[in-house]
């Protein structure tokens, strides 16, 4: 039983750090995109601005909401359904 | 260093390479001829390709376990053994705990040559006599004939997503390299440039202010040779 539960601590301590990286990896993913939008938007302002950075920080107030955002909870989920799909196959097929 | 690097890559590739290839299941149709159980010695040199101590297998006193193992024949005539343990929970990861059930379905599968029930064993390890390792053998599916082999399905879908796995990781790596390590370098790099341009303004400030002292001792020293100063 111990096992068990140590199978389960680490794959919830591994998903938790993927999940971590992941959410760094995709807000700047979209910070970058929303520089490139406001470089596309004032090609005369373009680059490292003050301005740009305000409009990167308010376009990213609702990021944790957005569909993408929750779609990085399956970081949790489909891990989980793999193993439990292995422990199927393997044991009851 | 070119060579030094290619080598350590060639390693790396051979090393991943056998990794998968004990790891990853693979499917060998085979002909059951036996199967029974014996107290097998496991030294330190093959513990790694045995099961771990925790997983229901009892280890007594001699350091001897009491393992099931299922003796095959290929359809080329050579024998083959596996091993039937479970795996436990954690390492390799295939969750395996039903090891008596599968081996009453492999007694009940056994066959003779005259009349053969050729069947699909799936399993993962390698057999290596000298070092008494096999095989741990994890599905058994009856098939045709010793001609049908089943498409390796669990290695290849493990594959791809493995495949995909070390994409999002370049990538991943990629965008922090892009995003973080470079703008901290070049925030270094142009620190340390400002340093440079101090201690160069520092250095010919010195200079100049020691020549202009120069200037002014030797024009003292002049003025007692009658000369006027500067």
């Amino acid at each position: 039983m111990t096992a068990l539960f140590r199978l389960i601590v680490l794959v919830l301590l591994l998903e938790a750090a993927l999940y971590f990286l992941l959410w760094i990896y995709m807000r700047s993913l979209r910070r970058e995109a929303l520089e490139g939008e406001w470089d596309e938007r004032h090609p005369e302002q373009a680059g490292d601005s003050a301005d740009r950075d305000e409009f990167v920080r308010r376009s990213m107030v609702n990021f944790e909401k957005s569909l993408r955002a929750r779609l990085l909870w399956l970081v949790f989920i489909i891990p989980t359904a793999a193993i439990m799909g292995i422990i199927y196959w393997v044991n009851w097929q | 260093m070119h060579y030094v690097k290619v080598v350590l890559g060639v390693l790396l590739g051979v090393l991943v390479f056998a990794f998968l290839d004990y790891a990853l299941p693979s499917k060998n149709t085979v002909r059951i001829t036996n199967t029974y159980n014996r107290l097998t010695y496991i030294s330190p040199t093959n513990s790694i390709f045995y099961a771990s101590d925790d997983t229901g297998t009892v280890e007594n006193q001699q350091g001897q376990r009491d393992i099931r193992f299922i003796d095959t024949v290929r359809p080329n005539g050579k024998v083959f053994v596996y091993r039937n343990e479970d795996t436990g929970w954690i390492w390799p990861p295939y969750f395996k705990y039903d090891s008596s059930n599968l081996h009453s379905e492999a007694t009940n599968l056994q066959s003779t040559a005259q009349a053969p029930q050729w069947v699909s064993i799936t399993a993962y390890g390698w057999r290596i006599p000298w070092l008494s390792t096999y095989p741990n053998a994890i599905s058994i599916d009856t098939v045709a004939g010793p001609n049908e082999h089943p498409r390796n399905w669990p290695a290849m879908i493990i594959l791809i997503v493995l495949f995909f796995v070390l994409l999002l990781v370049w990538r991943m790596w990629a965008q922090f390299r892009q995003r973080t390590i470079d703008p901290a370098v070049a925030r270094v790099d142009q620190a340390w440039d400002d340093v440079e341009n101090r201690a160069d303004a520092a250095r010919d400030r010195v200079v100049s202010e020691a020549s202009e002292a120069k200037g002014k001792v030797s024009g003292w020293l002049g003025t007692w040779r009658g000369k006027p100063r500067p």
